[in-house]
């Protein structure tokens, strides 16, 4: 790696860490344009725990990949601590979220031909860390893992490999951490002990934590909950 | 450097999951090869046939082609002296075979008239296997040969000995024309070869003025 790792810039105490400023999105079908996210403006601090909840269809997990840089809105500007990404390109996009953000997704998305180590260590790999592995290494322990470091994804059960994922999204130390249904593909303890974990870790590491769910009680667990109904946030608690 | 070294861990990581998936790739690799191979092959063996045969399949070191008109006297002794010329007439005409004087089937062919000194190279394949000179010769009642391709014989239904009447003249098939050393460089044909003398063609009364006819001229160069 020629370029020196990502050391983001920390942003000023007072930089919301999310910025989402009349955020459309429309996407095109075959019956013809369908309107997902209707005009969404959203700030949220630095260090803020939010849960994202509503009904299926109402755009939860579309203003999630907006906000995480993985879609682009319709119109409107996004910025991640304090940086509008809006216009950003792919690449330029991947190179911001390198470090910056740190993305959960329900389906875990490890990559089946690397070990536990190796899927953690990615990240740190492309960020040009030296020491990766052993930095990878403690964040598996930090998950409960350190003793399935080698296996692959395919030995390990629903919530090790989602455990594996979380630590693979905090090993670069993100400024913000997106999880979109980090706990609907496991059973109540599993889950539980998941969501335990993410709380945990990103309070210890004082990351904001942006959370999509469809459970109540993870959701409370958030200071901050935005009801979403249609494409828009129907109510700010 | 190190992106390449980054590239090449990831992708050995990959290799993990097996060559199997990499059996489309390997297919493509293998087919991509293979056509590369064949189509550089092929081009080296038809370069290779051109220089060998070049002379053959163009009838000449050098060809000259005129339409509607022969080369002016002025024009054909230049060109004799640059080396030995050959010349030939080719033109599309109707055959009609002769049965009891009177004509009955008929095919359109690409006649092509030569003079004595055609095929500077190679020489065609006649069947049966006489001298060229003989089979297109005329005879004394003003009957001139042919050699036909076997096609045109079997649209015509005719057979060795018969008579086609061409234009306004008459001819005897005295063989069947098998190959035709030149042929490749005659292009597009609409029809089966015949093959006569340019000595037979003024009869048929095809030639005159108006008519398509190609006048090629076939040189092959003294040597330097």
């Amino acid at each position: 790696m020629n370029n020196p790792p990502p050391s983001p810039d920390l942003p000023a105490p007072e930089t919301p860490a999310l910025v989402l400023n009349d955020v459309t999105l429309t996407l095109k079908s075959l019956a013809g344009p369908v309107d997902i996210l209707g005009g969404v403006s959203l700030t949220v601090p630095s260090g803020q725990t939010v849960a994202l909840v509503g009904p299926s269809g109402s755009g939860k997990s579309s203003l999630l990949m907006v906000a995480a840089g993985l879609e682009k809105p319709s119109s409107g500007r996004v910025a991640i601590s304090g940086t509008d990404i809006t216009g950003m390109g792919e690449d330029a996009l991947a190179r911001f979220r390198l470090g910056r953000v740190g993305i959960v997704f329900q389906s875990f998305h490890l990559i089946p031909t690397m070990t536990a180590l190796e899927n953690v260590a990615v990240p740190l790999e492309l960020m040009g860390v030296p020491d990766a592995f052993e930095r990878a290494e403690a964040e598996l322990r930090a998950v409960g893992l350190i003793l399935r470091t080698d296996h692959y994804p395919g030995q390990l059960s629903g919530g090790e490999q989602q455990r594996v994922a979380l630590a693979r999204a905090l090993a670069p130390r993100p400024l913000i951490l997106f999880a979109d249904e980090p706990t609907g593909n496991l059973d109540g303890a599993t889950g539980a002990g998941i969501a335990d974990l993410i709380f945990g870790l990103n309070a210890e590491r004082g990351a904001t934590l942006f959370l999509v769910t469809h459970e109540e009680s993870l959701a409370t667990r958030c200071r901050r909950v935005l009801r979403m109904k249609d494409g828009r946030i129907a109510a700010d608690e | 450097m190190n992106r390449l070294r980054l590239a090449f861990t990831f992708a050995r990581r990959e290799l993990r999951g097996g060559l199997a998936g990499f059996r489309i790739f390997f297919l493509c690799l293998t087919l991509g090869t293979a056509s590369i191979a064949g189509v550089e092959s092929l081009s080296e063996s038809f370069l290779t046939g051109l220089q060998d045969q070049g002379q053959v399949l163009l009838g000449g070191d050098v060809s000259v082609s005129l339409v509607h008109r022969p080369a002016t006297p002025e024009q054909l002794a230049w060109l004799e002296k640059q080396g030995r010329v050959s010349q030939t007439k080719t033109m599309r005409a109707m055959a009609y075979v002769l049965r009891e004087g009177e004509p009955r089937e008929r095919q359109l062919m690409d006649l092509k008239a030569v003079d004595a000194n055609w095929p500077l190279f190679g020489a065609p394949v006649l069947r049966p296997a006489d001298r060229l000179s003989e089979v297109i010769a005329c005879e004394d009642d003003g009957v001139c040969g042919v050699a036909a391709e076997q096609s045109l014989l079997d649209r015509l239904k005719a057979e060795r000995g018969d008579l086609l009447r061409i234009g306004d003249a008459t001819f005897r098939v005295i063989a069947a024309l098998d190959k035709e050393p030149d042929r490749i460089s005659t292009g597009f044909n609409l029809g089966p070869r015949l093959l006569m003398s340019d000595k037979g063609l003024p009869a048929t009364g095809l030639a005159g003025p108006e008519s398509l006819v190609n006048y090629n001229y076939r040189i092959a160069c003294a040597p330097a």
